[in-house]
Order: structure tokens, then sequence, then C-alpha cells
């Protein structure tokens, strides 16, 4: 199973590379020079690398290795959470989507207690605000949502 | 020479100067924490204050800050698995493997002793080469830079792990996506597609983010246990990373002059000199297996490179103006701001001057690595809390990091492309640090080239130090597999 995504993966990679000498063959010879120079070395190592056999390194040893469906199903909610946060500091702002990002993942994965969130979505709120925007004056975004609804 | 040294030092203990020098080390250690502030970020964000300092007091100030950098960036490093600083990213994969494995305190002490000995021997070569350095760098060209830059790629060959193919594949990866922009004194535009974003090319922060710090940030997530997952031994263990420093002093003395030298070249970087000493570590090492899964070697050669580089980058800057790294690229306003010109004057007339800079760097590390070690077993404790109550704090720290640079969220985008590649990669057991290595050091590549090329055609080829530096080079390259076959044979019945 492991080894047919590695091959998908070098694949992909291949195809990549040769996307990139294609593209660089448009370009003056100064500009394509060192494109080129890595792209076909590199599309011939990706190739090699889909034909020969893996010699995979055993994974390194835990002490809760979880079973492979499992692990599967918790790895693409931790992703959707991550684009989730994102999303949220897209729409929202950094200094709303964390702190409510925070409760949201603590209470529903952690199951955390309300104090301990509550507690902990502040710190992190004052954390970003004090340092981020008050003292270093990062513009941080103020969130395309509250922008559309003229609420910034 | 001796007057011009103990008035250096008689400056930087006078008053306001070490008052400042604290306020920049204080600064120092926030920004070494938290990923995506640099150092040359926090300089920038600084030289407005310095106007109205005398110029040993703005040095101070701004080396205080920025020489301990390097050695706080280690602390995130290491306990998160995510990047303080571009610069610290290889304690990511040695130094978090060991705080999973209970040894927080020993990684952090030895990190942190290591960066100590290399900003202490980056300055000491500082104050030693400065009268012999000028004849030397100007025998250099950029042809001369170029092999210093393909010297670096060749410890590629060490990152590869038990796959050669995919190792130099990841590293060409990352040598292409170091191409993306505008080519270097063309007005072409390479693999932007109509993105105005990616006229200035791939940022080296969010890349470096997202390469190492997601795939740990997943990792927490998914096992839903502390950081430390094993609870072996007691949390300080900073003796025993001390003393780790010191059996293997000859690693430390092999990185400091790697980041010397890397210092002293301009271009490649604290980011290459630590991967290069990786490397280096890696081959040097006897069983070459053990790295990427906790071996204190992948902690000590990274973090002593990476801080030796930072501060005798200051050599070049301080004898020629030509910055070293972009920390110093940066510091060379702070010379204009206090009208100091770069060159004969700071070797001469200004010589106190330079000599201040050098022990500021020095005492400002010493006085962090103190409060670091005082510190260390509150922060290797954090590597017991619960990963819930850490993953939505390290991720808005990734996302912030990947923004506050440049303030965009297409750089926090960037981060979660390079987020998922990591992950597949670590998977799929592909390794991420000649992907790292051939982004940083691509563009370097690609500049000496192009101007050695345009200057001197092929000619420089025959040039006596690149024809050596090359040479070196191949035989870099090929080192682990001669070792290899060499242990083969050895193995082999007679």
């Amino acid at each position: 199973m492991t080894r047919r995504w590695d091959r998908a993966f070098a694949l992909a990679l291949a195809v990549v590379f040769a996307v990139a000498a294609y593209l660089a063959l448009a370009w003056s010879e100064i500009a394509r020079l060192f494109p080129l120079a890595v792209a076909l070395p590199g599309l011939i190592l990706a190739l090699l690398a889909v034909i020969l056999p893996a010699r995979t390194e055993p994974a390194e040893p835990d002490d809760e290795e979880l079973p492979r469906r499992e692990l599967v199903r918790r790895t693409a909610i931790t992703i959707a959470w991550i684009l989730g946060f994102f999303a949220a500091v897209y729409l929202l702002g950094f200094l709303i989507s964390i702190p409510l990002g925070a409760v949201a993942y603590m209470r529903i994965i952690g199951r955390e207690r309300w104090t301990t969130t509550l507690a902990m979505a502040a710190v992190c709120w004052a954390f970003i605000y004090a340092l981020f925007d008050r003292l270093l004056h990062v513009p941080l975004p103020t969130g395309e949502l509250l922008r559309a609804l003229g609420l910034v | 020479m001796i007057e011009a040294l103990i008035a250096g030092l008689g400056q930087v203990l006078s008053w306001p100067a070490i008052g400042l020098m604290f306020v920049g080390i204080g600064a120092g250690f926030v920004v070494g924490m938290l990923p995506g502030l640099g150092g040359a970020t926090a300089l920038a964000l600084m030289l407005p204050f310095i106007f109205k300092m005398q110029p040993h007091e703005a040095f101070a100030f701004l080396l205080g800050m920025s020489s301990v950098v390097a050695m706080t960036g280690e602390i995130t490093s290491i306990l998160f698995g995510v990047p303080g600083e571009p610069v610290t990213a290889a304690a990511v994969l040695d130094g978090h493997a060991m705080a999973k494995h209970g040894e927080a305190g020993r990684a952090l002490g030895a990190a942190l002793f290591g960066a100590f000995l290399g900003a202490v021997f980056g300055a000491i070569s500082l104050m030693i080469t400065i009268p012999i350095v000028q004849p030397l760098l100007r025998s250099f060209g950029s042809p001369e830079f170029l092999m210093f830059a393909v010297l670096g790629i060749a410890f590629v060959s060490s990152l590869t792990g038990s796959s050669p193919a995919k190792g130099f594949a990841a590293a060409a990866l990352g040598l292409l996506l170091a191409t993306v922009g505008q080519a270097p004194g063309t007005a072409t535009l390479r693999y932007t597609f109509g993105q105005l974003y990616l006229w200035e090319g791939v940022a080296i922060v969010p890349a470096t983010l997202g390469l190492f710090a997601i795939p740990e940030l997943v990792d927490l997530a998914v096992h839903r246990t502390s950081i430390a997952r094993r609870d072996i031994g007691a949390l300080g263990g900073v003796r025993q990373g001390f003393a780790d420093v010191l059996r293997h002093r000859w690693l430390a003395v092999r990185a400091v002059v790697i980041g010397i030298v890397i210092g002293v070249a301009p271009g490649i970087g604290g980011s290459g000199a630590q991967w290069i000493a990786y490397g280096h570590a890696v081959q040097s090492a006897a069983d070459p297996k053990r790295f990427g899964r906790g071996a204190i070697e992948g902690v000590i050669a990274p973090a002593i490179a990476s801080a030796a580089e930072r501060t005798s980058a200051l050599i070049p800057t301080v004898a020629f103006g030509i910055p070293g790294n972009v920390t110093t690229a940066v510091l060379l306003g702070a010379f204009i701001i206090q009208g100091l010109v770069p060159g004969r004057e700071m070797l001469t007339t200004n010589l106190s001057l330079t000599f201040a800079m050098a022990w500021t760097m020095i005492i400002s590390n010493l006085i962090a690595i103190t409060i670091c070690v005082l510190l260390v077993r509150q922060l290797a404790a954090i590597t017991r809390i619960r990963g819930a109550l850490l993953v939505p704090p390290l991720i808005a720290l990734v996302f912030l990091g990947a923004y506050a640079e440049r303030n965009t969220l297409f750089d926090v985008m960037v981060a979660l492309a390079f987020g998922g590649l990591g992950l597949a990669m670590n998977a799929l057991g592909w390794p991420r640090a000649p992907l790292i290595l051939g982004l940083v050091l691509g563009g370097t590549i690609e500049n000496y080239l192009s101007l050695s090329v345009n200057r001197y055609e092929f000619e420089w080829l025959g040039r006596p130090l690149v024809a050596t530096l090359l040479a070196v080079s191949v035989l870099v390259a090929l080192s682990p597999y001669l070792q290899s076959w060499r242990r083969r044979r050895k193995a082999a019945p007679a």
C-alpha cells in the first residue's frame, strides 16, 4: 500500500520536473540555464525512485502505535482542523479566530473543562494582541467576512 | 591592538551600553522563540531607536538582540518541533525526537551550550581574523563563492537516508523551487503563473515552518498525548547535554569551522550552515542510521554552526561592508545611521568599536545561556502538557510565524502547502532536509553562477581555488558511498 503511494509520489515529482523543464524551454538562454540544469537530473532521479525497489527504514518505534485505519482517520481530522483554522483566520482575522478555534478544539477534541479552555483561549488572545498588535505593530488581517459585513 | 581590545570591553560594560544590551537580550529571547520573527526582522524594527545612541550603545543593543536569537530559537525547535528560526530548523529532526523520548533537558542543554560555544568562537574569530581577512577575501570572486555554495549542496549526499535517488530528487525539487520568481539579471518571470506574489520567489520562513512544524503538529494531535511520550529520566538532563558537547568536541570544532567559513562567505547564511553541519555530523558518525531519531550529534553540530555563522558573518560586514547574511545586511543600515563606514576605518580608528561588537556577542550569549539554564527545567516541563492544550497555540504560532515576516496570508498558504508536502514526505520515507537545503542554496548558486559566466564565461573553472573546492565537493558527495563500500568490504569474509 505504502509502496504504491511512494511510487505515485515519485511519479508526481517526475511530472513536476518534466513540466518545469518544458516551461523553461520558452525562456532566454540565461533564464533557462539553471532551471533546466536542475529539472532534467531531477526528472531522472524521480523516475529512478519510481523504478528502484524502496529500501524503507523501519519507522521509529512508538509507545502508542495506533492501528493504521485510526491513524489515517485522526490525520484527516487534524488536517481538517488546521484548514478550518486557516479559513477562520481568513474570514474573521487572527484576533477572533485563534481564541475561537482554541475553544472549539479544546472542547471537541480535547474534552477539556470550560475553565481550562477559556483560560487558554484568553491567554492566546492576550499574547497575540499584546505582542503582535500592540508591541510589534504587525498589521494583522481583520477578516474578509467582517470587512464584507462592514463591521471593521 | 590589546589596548583596543580592552577599550572595546570597557565600552560594552559602560552605562548605558550594558543596560541597552540587556534590553536587546530580552527582545532577542522573545524573537528567537517565536517562529517567523527572525533576527533580521527584529533588527529592522529596532533601527529607528538607535538614532540618538552612541555607536557602541547602538551595537550593544542590536547585537545583544541578534546574537541570542539563534540560541533561543533552538528552544522552540526542540520542544515543539516548530522551528523558532529558519536557522534552527535542523534541531527539529533530532532535538524534537529527543524531546518525544523524554530527553528534552538533555537536548536543550546540548543545543544551548553548542550555540553558546558557536557564538563565542565566531566572535573570537572576528577578533583574530580581522587583520588578515581583508587580503584573503579580496582574492575571492563570484566563482569561489559559487563553489562554497556547491560544496554546501554536496552535503545532500549525507542527508539522503537509505534512498539516494529520493534524497537527490528532493534536493533538486528544492533547487527548482528556488528558481521561482524573476531570473537574475533578466526580466524573465519563471514559474509565477501570473501571480504577483510569486515574483519574489518562495519565501524560506513559511516553507521551513510548513515542512517541519506542520508534520510535528499533526503527529502531536493524532497521538493525543503530551510531546514527551516516554517518561524516562529526569526533566533536567541539561548537564548531560553539556557533557555531550564536550564528548563530541572534535565534531564541535568542525562545526565551528563550518559556521565561520560560511559566515565569511556571503550568500549561504545560517540556514545553509546548519544543514551542512548536520550533513557533516551524519557523514562522520559511526552509525548514520541513528540520525532523525534522536542522535545528540544531530543537535550539537547544527546549533554550533548556526551560531558561529551568525557571529562570524560580521567579518565581511565590518571589513568590506559586504553582508554575510540577511541579519548583517540590516545591520549595515545601523552603520549608516551611526555615520560609520565599514572597511579600513573599522580596522584602524574604530578598532575598539569592532572589538566592542565581538565582546557584546560573547557577553550577551553568556547571559542568555545562564538564563536558559536557570529556566530549562520549566521549559522542558512544557513537553509534559496535554497535547490538546498545546495544539491550538502551536497552530497560531505557525500561522503567525508564516504571516509576520511579509504580512501576507499567501505566506500562510505556502506554509500549508509545504505542510502537506512535509506530511507526505514523512509518511513515505522521503528526506525533507535535502529539499530545504536546495531551497536555501538555490538562489545563491544561481546568482553566483550567472555572475561567473557573465564575467569570465567558463574560464573560471580553471581557477586553482575553484578546482580545489570542486574536487572537495565531489569527495564530499561521494564520501557516504565510499564509506559504505569500505564497511561492506571489511564485513565481507576474506
